[in-house]
């Protein structure tokens, strides 16, 4: 009995060592995993600050007017350019040109619908031949 | 254990003579180390003590070997920490945008006690870094030290190049380099920072002093993502376009210098600062140069008549004068013991106070400043701040040179701006004041509320004078001298300033300080622009007048057109309803 006992012991003692040796280990990889990722996510950050600067570099007012005076065909808004809603014209009246062409054109008369071929072969618009 | 001890007794007493009872004590000394009981140990604490003693004494003796000569052999990354740049705060403008950051670089370093052939170390190293004196690296590589710098901020392909050398002794080690990537334009606000990136001016300065030194020398590792950015009141569109058209004024008027500045007037802020010539800030190789001083904290000049809006503002807010009141120009002089004030645009008959602005008239003012009296006048200008230095987040700053004696004939000159030369944005905080509604604000470079400025506000003259000076600054725009920055829709007001150069102690009549301030919108004002040119010269249009109006006042003029779109002002049609009741009711000279 003494002995089953002790053989429980001993095996309950040799399983934990394994099992605390295995989770040391694990920790340890990962703890290594978490080192990579921070100085991965340290270099983004480094690559990010790198960028901005080139981003404000290119973006420097002084390089964007050189720039928009040598491409651009765009002047520095006046004054004078500016007007206000009062003094924008209001729209005229509602003008069909469309239909006043075709008005003139003699081509006013409403055109005729699938419904009414049966008793007129004429299709073409206002009757013509 | 009792045997022994009663062996010992015996023995003890027994040792009084013979050779065989002598070795016994010897024997029995051993035995006593290890006996166990207590009252016959004292031997063995004596070895205690004697141990412990000896490795205290070790310690304490490695202790002040290693205090009193510093050993060179202390690791690599101690010698390297103390040495590498530190992290420093990004510099952001009013809206966010980058005007200073860090990017992180490669230094290369050499640690000489390991390099084991100094010439062949240093032959290969210039030819990889051809601009390094090679002279000077050997002497480097030659002295005992653990820790010196090859050369600071390499490129990655030089990297690469010098790690293939495989130099022992030779190593890499990251660090902090400050890049400004707006080059000039701001150069006098951000400052720089030194190759160790410590703060050497402006606002990099600054920083520094608010403790971010002390942090490192403390020993924390600083980072930059644990620093705050640093915001300003800067606006970075608008002091590219202020700067933009004083080079382009510099140029047109062949003038030695320029400076201009735009502030908020409620709130003290400094939406733009510039002094031409100015320097880059990541290459500030002439940034100490005497020319390249900030014009607007450094440099101290005579305002001209620019100071005649302080001391008609001084005698209407003392009461000795009101709006209407007229004073003579007859004679078109006035005589101060041997000195002679002469008129420069004279009328010669009796003007009112819009007028003495409007024709910029000495007399006027100088019999305005004398009805104050010295003592008042000297008074109002310390209130004003135009007696004392003033200082900034701008480590650089000046005294004003105030007379050393001030009797009549100094305020008489005083009065219309010579005399008394201060600092440009002293008098900046001074219109300022004038304008805003009676409120003396102290210039700032980082962004504020309202609320907060008026904090710190100090009441100087009362409302109803503002407003009278927001009047006749206003008339000045409209019919008088400012009428070159007069942008339709904005209602500028404004106020000219030409003031002779002095040259060996006397006044050059060809060389001229022209100065313009500017306010808009003058009914309630947002801004306040002020533009200065140092020895402008007369141009064709000008017809060869090298006045301030022709100068510094076109230029005003265009940097309000660009500028107040990108700051929020919006062009008004028609001039409001009634923008000064008061002098209105008053019925003041114009306006009607």
């Amino acid at each position: 009995m003494i002995k089953l006992l002790h053989i429980v012991a001993i095996g309950a003692l040799v399983s934990s060592a394994l099992y605390a040796y295995s989770i040391k280990y694990e920790t340890t990889l990962q703890a290594e995993q978490l080192q990579k990722l921070k100085a991965k996510a340290q270099r983004e950050r480094e690559a990010i600050a790198v960028l901005k600067a080139e981003w404000q570099f290119l973006n420097r007012p002084e390089r964007l007017q050189a720039l928009a005076e040598r491409h651009l065909e765009l002047q520095p808004l006046t004054t004078t350019q500016i007007v206000r809603l009062s003094d924008v014209p209001n729209r005229g009246p509602k003008v069909d040109s469309i239909g006043r062409k075709l008005e003139d054109l003699g081509l006013g008369v409403p055109t005729e619908t699938p419904k009414d071929r049966k008793s007129n072969a004429v299709t073409t618009p206002g009757g013509r031949p | 254990m009792s045997d022994a001890a009663d062996q010992h007794v015996a023995a003890g007493v027994g040792s009084a003579g013979g050779t065989r009872t002598r070795r016994w004590l010897r024997t029995d000394w051993l035995r006593d180390v290890f006996r166990m009981s207590g009252e016959k140990s004292e031997p063995r604490v004596g070895l205690v003590i004697l141990g412990f003693s000896g490795l205290f004494l070790a310690i304490v003796g490695r202790l002040i070997m290693l205090g009193a000569f510093p050993s060179e052999q202390v690791g690599l990354r101690r010698a390297t920490s103390t040495a590498i740049s530190a992290a420093r705060p990004d510099i952001l403008d009013r809206n966010g945008v980058q005007l200073a950051t860090d990017i992180r670089t490669v230094s290369v370093f050499a640690e000489p006690r390991n390099i084991l052939d100094k010439d062949e170390a240093t032959e290969l190293l210039t030819a990889v870094l051809p601009d390094l004196n090679a002279k000077e690296l050997r002497d480097k590589l030659g002295t005992k030290k653990g820790f010196v710098w090859v050369k600071r901020e390499i490129t990655p392909r030089q990297q690469a190049e010098v790690h293939r050398l495989g130099i022992p002794g030779v190593g890499f080690v990251p660090e902090n380099k400050r890049v400004y990537p707006n080059g000039n334009v701001a150069a006098h606000v951000l400052g720089f920072a030194n190759v160790d990136n410590i703060g050497i001016a402006g606002i990099e300065k600054y920083i520094d002093s608010q403790g971010l030194q002390d942090l490192n020398g403390a020993g924390f590792a600083v980072q930059a993502s644990d620093l705050k950015p640093v915001q300003l009141s800067i606006d970075m569109r608008v002091q590219h376009l202020l700067r933009d058209e004083l080079v382009k004024g510099l140029e047109k008027y062949r003038a030695i210098a320029a400076a201009g500045a735009i502030m908020d007037v409620n709130t003290g802020e400094m939406i733009a600062l510039v002094s031409l010539p100015d320097f880059d800030p990541g290459n500030p190789v002439d940034a100490l140069e005497k020319d390249r001083i900030n014009r607007m904290n450094v440099g101290v000049y005579e305002m001209g008549s620019t100071f005649k809006a302080l001391t008609i503002a001084m005698a209407l807010d003392a009461g000795k004068a009101n709006i209407n009141s007229s004073y003579s120009t007859a004679g078109g002089m006035m005589r101060f013991g041997r000195q002679v004030i002469k008129e420069y645009h004279g009328t010669g008959r009796t003007l009112t106070v819009p007028e003495v602005f409007l024709h910029s008239s000495n007399m006027g003012s100088i019999k305005m400043a004398l009805s104050v009296g010295v003592e008042g006048h000297k008074a109002f200008l310390r209130k004003m701040m135009q007696l004392d230095r003033m200082t900034t987040e701008l480590p650089e700053s000046a005294a004003p040179i105030v007379p050393q004696r001030w009797g009549e004939i100094n305020t008489a000159t005083i009065a219309f701006g010579h005399g008394l030369a201060v600092a440009p944005i002293q008098a900046l905080a001074a219109v300022g004041a004038l304008v805003n509604g009676g409120y003396l604000i102290k210039p700032t470079f980082l962004k504020r509320t309202e609320e907060e400025a008026r904090k710190e506000a100090i009441r100087v003259i009362k409302p109803e004078t503002s407003e009278a000076m927001r009047f006749i600054m206003r008339l000045n725009g409209e019919k008088g001298s400012a009428r070159k920055a007069d942008v339709a829709g904005y209602f500028v007001g404004g106020k000219t300033g030409t003031a002779e150069k002095v040259i060996n102690g006397r006044y050059a009549k060809n060389k001229n300080f022209t100065t313009f301030t500017a306010i808009a919108p003058s009914d309630k004002p947002r801004y306040l622009f002020l533009a200065i040119y140092d020895e402008p010269k007369g141009y064709a249009e000008s017809g060869g007048y090298s006045t301030a109006a022709w100068n510094a006042g076109v230029t005003t003029g265009k940097v309000i057109e660009r500028a107040a779109p990108i700051l929020g002002m919006a062009p008004r049609f028609e001039p409001p309803p009634s923008p000064f009741p008061l002098m209105a009711r008053l019925g003041a000279w114009g306006s009607r």
